[in-house]
């Protein structure tokens, strides 16, 4: 990995990790409800769970942020990576509205920077998964 | 007249009140019986509770069957079964027990970014 997909990677994990802790509505994919009818039971789990999840997810952002300069990692700190390119892409994914029929060929995709990034961080996760699985 | 055959009619009007009277007896404790039957039936500990993955337009394929792997133990064939259920038909059913074990899957399923609900299952 470059020097620059490292900057990358640092920048989004900071960015990340401040609207997960103001609260942003843009992070509201990154919680979602344990019952679809919501009630008491959904009131019980957000009490239980809501702020260990977060900070669940703050955990692997800042891993990442703090290792990306790393020259080697080791297999735990690549699933911990591989957590925090998951949390990158769901709040990239939620802001682009993407769909799964998109047509990922069509041109606009390298035209609009953000959609070019979401591509980026798919390739990467996906590359992460095989050398997890290999 | 009145009065020699106002004491049959008098037992029967007695017998009749005393089955009505049992009626509404029972009338009267049937609801409580039967409220007493639903609130059991409501917090039945024993109907299982599934944990729902949905299919989301974001998680990658390969992420998901990783992630079944990873969290539940699934062998390749099973966790790509499941992925592929929630691929094409939308869900899938990955684990199921009693309601803490399943508030459990759900909560490393969120942790993992993917879309978990749970639910008691149906009779």
């Amino acid at each position: 990995m470059g020097a620059d997909e490292k900057d990358l990677l640092t920048t989004l994990t900071s960015q990340a990790r401040h609207l997960i802790l103001k609260d942003d509505p843009a992070t509201r994919r990154l919680f979602p409800p344990a019952h679809m009818e919501g009630g008491k039971y959904e009131d019980e789990y957000r009490e239980m769970a809501g702020n260990e999840l977060k900070i669940s997810h703050l955990d692997e952002l800042e891993l990442l942020e703090s290792t990306a300069t790393k020259d080697c990692i080791s297999r735990e700190e690549l699933e911990r990576w591989l957590g925090a390119v998951e949390i990158l892409r769901l709040l990239l994914g939620t802001k682009l509205a993407i769909t799964e029929d998109m047509d990922y060929d069509s041109s606009n995709v390298m035209d609009d920077p953000q959609m070019a990034l979401y591509h980026y961080l798919t390739w990467l996760q996906d590359k992460m998964v095989t050398a997890l699985i290999d | 007249m009145v009065l020699a055959i106002s004491f049959p009619t008098h037992s029967i009007i007695r017998s009749i009140l005393i089955k009505c009277a049992s009626v509404v007896a029972t009338s009267k404790t049937l609801p409580r019986e039967k409220e007493e039957l639903y609130s059991r039936a409501s917090t039945v500990p024993d109907r299982p509770w599934i944990v729902i993955v949905w299919n989301d337009p974001v998680n990658l394929m390969s992420y998901v069957t990783f992630v079944f792997q990873k969290l539940f133990g699934y062998n390749k064939e099973k966790a790509t079964k499941l992925m592929l259920d929630v691929h094409h038909k939308g869900k899938a059913v990955v684990s199921s027990g009693p309601r803490e074990r399943a508030e459990f899957d759900v909560f490393r399923l969120h942790k993992h970014g993917l879309w978990a609900t749970m639910e008691q299952e149906r009779n």
